[in-house]
């Protein structure tokens, strides 16, 4: 039991990194889009295994509630590194849309500006409705041996708060 | 309490002993599994366990810590029952501590090399000449790249020249036939702001146009291309950015040759695991660690498990046993072991219930033979109590073993005295019985079956005081066997026997009085008196008054030998008694109320209060007040006045009540004794001799006696003792 507690304990602190929503939004385009400024910054535990050929993946949820009318969506964000090519790789996991960085600060500052690509259901977004958006780090998706310290250890934490917004009002 | 039902009856023994193993085995299981689960997929990248592995282990932890738990408080326990000597506590204790000994030190010792090889072998992965051999595939696999790239450069060169002849609304016309031409996996044209002037695509997973940053923008600017390897999937492409006329952009990505591209994605590949098991080496070791921990802690665990199991199993057959005797010692025979197996043990516990079976019997006969023989005990005892002969037995060596009530009475020494004590003691202790021991011992010494005399024998003590005649008898007593068992002496006091012979010749003699004398005396006082009457008249004056003399002399002898006959028949009579609760008091006060007048009859009544009720034939008792008043009257005379002292109380003993009668007559004759009680014993000229005979009749069919003493200060006393049960 004390055991359990210690365990729980420290994984109590305050999160390393951060994962907060600047601005998001649903276009109607050809296609509804998530276009979002996600501001990313991971912990240095997390950018070393990253270097280590460690994928790292976020979840980005978004969900809009009007009367009647719900939507979900989750999509998962892959960060990788290919020591050959020696590039840093971002990959939409839903639809296998990848893109490549020559260095790991062009990778996050990727997430400035990112892209992703609804269903049609979301055409619906364009009506009056309140939006929710959270961006959060996949511990699960970690391998098995890091997910006992990922669990228990503030490094492996990311800050990650709900951005809302309403639109079509 | 609520009803039970036959068929769903739970026996809550069974049913705790159940839990208490079934329990902990499931949780054992249950560490097993998950140890496995975790040893089987420590290395995997994605695993099924994925959110649960923690919680997993947290049970595991809270399972482990549980039968820990377990496990000390059955230690403690068991450690207890030792402390209190439970049967078969330490012989549990010892066997758990061997088989313990046997089982832990083996397993810690190949936990300890397990974790030594494990550190070795996981450190063994990353051997330096593996690190180099990484490193050089890493710079060959480059090299490669970079001479691919070349290739692929020349061409895309090309096709930037072609494209920058072209305005940019023809580009996109341009791309289609050279995606083809080119073999090319995409084809985009920016424009100088980023703009997309023409894309196109082979891949789906480069289907979005992806435009050079600023930084390759700005080496666009020093030289006409540049490349790059581009992952893409599991494997590599590479990438050239060729520059157009007007500062646009020619994007051309290439899939490496079909023979290299599954090459540098195993190379790839290879790389990227052994950057990540270098980076995971210290969690793999942990998780190794633990997994190792874990089922050393189970093996512990069912070690600890098995050897409770085992002990218990061995020990449950002796802890049986080890119950078993101590309750056969207690006294508690017939206790039975559950039956065993086919084994030592079970012969043993089978052996050990057939003996407590027979022990059990046997003790039960014992008790059933010892019941019978204090019945016949307590038979014995109460026929020797009720004997009027006085009863003493003796063993071999002239101990007293049998001194019945008669003989106390008779001798006047209570069993308590003499009971155990020898002849020899007897005779020390009782020099008025010393001529009886003499006498026994004799007797015993020579050895005769049986022997008959009289005895004069000194009383001990009590009244009366006087010698005791007895007819003593004495017999060896029969033996079952060579050792001889003593012998018993029978005596009974002479006197009363002879006394009771005279009562029983003068009963004879009364009824026969009564009946043979008693008849023809009514026809002799018939004939005298119809003598007188036929023959009166026919005499002369003076023969007349003779005959009538004569005649009333006979009718008047008549009357009295009838009264003697009427008395006599009293005596005869047989007892024939009603009993009845009376109160003595009252019956006395009725009797003495019919003669005290205060002139010729004075009573001086001292009548105890509180007297219990006597059950006794009224009639009877009032004969005997009649006959005590009817004699002191004949004693004092006619002339003489008459002063009685009447009283009633309780004996000493409280089992019998006394009636003390005194008069003012001349006292007892001299040399008075018991054949004064005698019928036809009197000195007074007219009296018939039944009036004391008949009050010692009534006292002695009533339980009780009588005596008489003369009073210091004149006159007799007779005592009536009267029995109350």
């Amino acid at each position: 039991m004390a055991v359990v507690a210690a365990l729980a304990l420290a994984g109590c602190g305050e999160p390393s990194g951060h994962a907060r929503v600047l601005a998001a939004s649903v276009q109607q385009e050809s296609t509804p889009t998530l276009e979002a400024r996600i501001d990313l910054a991971l912990s240095p535990t997390m950018l070393e295994a990253l270097d280590h050929g460690i994928p790292l993946t976020l979840a980005v949820r978004l969900r809009r509630e009007a009367p009647g009318a719900d939507l979900d969506v989750l999509r998962h964000l892959e960060l990788s590194y290919s020591p050959l090519a020696d590039r840093y790789r971002l990959l939409d996991l839903d639809t296998g849309v990848e893109r490549s960085y020559a260095h790991r600060a062009l990778l996050l500052a990727a997430f400035d500006r990112v892209r992703l690509p609804l269903d049609a259901a979301w055409r619906s977004a364009a009506d009056p409705g309140r939006f929710r958006m959270r961006v959060v780090l996949e511990r699960e998706r970690l391998p098995a041996v890091l997910r006992l310290p990922a669990w228990t250890s503030r490094e492996w934490r990311l800050a990650t708060p709900e951005y809302a917004w309403t639109a079509g009002a | 309490m609520a009803p039970r039902h036959p068929g769903i009856r739970v026996d809550r023994r069974r049913l705790t002993a159940l839990l208490g193993w079934l329990l902990p085995g499931l949780a054992l299981v249950a560490m097993l599994v998950v140890a496995l689960l975790f040893a089987s997929e420590a290395q995997a990248e994605r695993t099924r366990l994925l959110s649960a592995a923690p919680y997993l282990l947290a049970g595991v932890v809270l399972a482990a810590v549980g039968l820990g738990v377990v496990v000390a408080a059955r230690l403690w326990r068991l450690w207890r029952e030792r402390a209190r000597r439970v049967p078969g506590a330490r012989l549990r204790w010892r066997l758990l501590v061997a088989l313990l000994a046997l089982a832990l030190p083996p397993l810690i010792l190949l936990y300890g090399f397990s974790l030594r090889f494990l550190t070795v072998g996981i450190d063994s992965w990353f051997d330096v000449r593996v690190a180099e051999a990484m490193r050089d595939a890493r710079a060959l696999g480059q090299l490669y790249l970079a001479d691919a790239e070349s290739r692929y450069d020349q061409q895309t060169r090309t096709l930037a020249a072609e494209l920058s002849l072209l305005p940019p609304e023809r580009r996109g016309e341009a791309l289609e036939p050279a995606l083809d031409r080119l073999q090319a996996l995409r084809l985009s044209v920016f424009g100088a702001r980023g703009e997309v002037q023409a894309h196109v695509s082979a891949d789906v997973r480069l289907a979005l146009p992806e435009g050079p940053d600023s930084a390759q923008r700005a080496r666009l600017t020093q030289q006409e291309s540049l490349y790059e390897p581009l992952p893409l999937g599991d494997g590599l492409a590479v990438r050239v950015l060729g520059r157009l006329d007007g500062g646009a952009v020619l994007d051309a990505v290439y899939a490496l040759p079909e023979a290299a591209a599954p090459l540098t994605r195993r190379v790839e590949q290879s790389l990227n695991d052994y950057a990540r098991l270098s980076y995971l080496r210290g969690a793999v070791r942990s998780s190794f660690v633990l997994v190792l921990t874990l089922v050393a802690v189970i093996a512990a665990l069912v070690a600890f498990g098995l050897a409770d199991a085992l002990t218990r199993r061995t020990v449950a057959p002796v802890t049986a046993l080890a119950t078993a005797s101590g309750e056969i010692a207690d006294g508690r025979l017939g206790a039975q072991v559950p039956a065993g197996g086919d084994d030592e043990l079970g012969f043993l516990a089978e052996a050990f219930n057939r003996m407590s079976r027979g022990l059990a019997e046997a003790d039960s006969r014992v008790r059933a033979s010892q019941a019978e023989v204090e019945r016949e005990r307590g038979y014995l005892e109460t026929v020797l109590s009720r004997l009027s002969s006085g009863v003493i037995g003796f063993d071999a060596d002239g101990t007293i073993r049998t001194w019945n009530a008669a003989a106390a009475g008779l001798l006047g020494v209570a069993p308590g005295q003499v009971i155990g004590r020898t002849l020899s003691q007897l005779a020390e202790h009782e020099p008025a019985l010393a001529d009886l021991a003499r006498h026994c011992a004799a007797r015993a010494g020579e050895g005769a079956p049986e022997w008959r005399e009289e005895l004069r024998i000194a009383r001990a003590q009590g009244e009366p005081a006087a010698p005791l005649v007895a007819l003593v008898r004495g017999a060896r007593l029969a033996s079952g066997g060579s050792q001889d068992p003593g012998f018993v002496v029978v005596f009974d006091d002479a006197g009363q026997l002879n006394q009771a012979n005279r009562d029983a010749a003068w009963s004879e003699v009364a009824r026969r009085l009564a009946h043979e004398v008693k008849n023809p005396l009514t026809p002799i006082q018939l004939a005298a008196e119809r003598l007188e009457r036929r023959l009166a008249t026919k005499l002369g004056p003076e023969d007349r008054e003779l005959l009538e003399r004569l005649s009333r002399t006979i009718v008047a002898q008549v009357d009295t030998l009838k009264q003697l006959v009427n008395a006599f028949g009293d005596y005869a009579r047989p007892p024939r008694l009603a009993l009845v609760p009376l109160d003595l008091n009252r019956l006395v006060a009725e009797t003495l109320d019919l003669y005290e007048d205060g002139e010729r009859v004075r009573v001086q009544r001292q009548l105890a209060a509180d007297l219990p009720p006597i059950r006794a034939d009224g009639v009877r008792l009032r004969q005997l007040l009649h006959n005590l008043i009817k004699n002191t009257q004949e004693a004092v005379g006619d002339g003489g006045v008459v002063e009685l002292q009447v009283g009633t109380r309780r004996d000493a003993e409280g089992n019998a009540l006394v009636l003390e009668f005194a008069d003012n007559g001349p006292g007892l004759p001299a040399g008075f004794d018991e054949t004064w009680f005698e019928p036809y014993t009197t000195t007074k000229p007219r009296g018939t001799g039944l009036g004391l005979a008949i009050v010692k009749k009534v006292a002695e069919e009533h339980g009780g006696s009588v005596s008489a003493r003369n009073r210091p200060d004149g006159g007799a006393q007779f005592r009536i003792r009267l029995a109350l049960s």
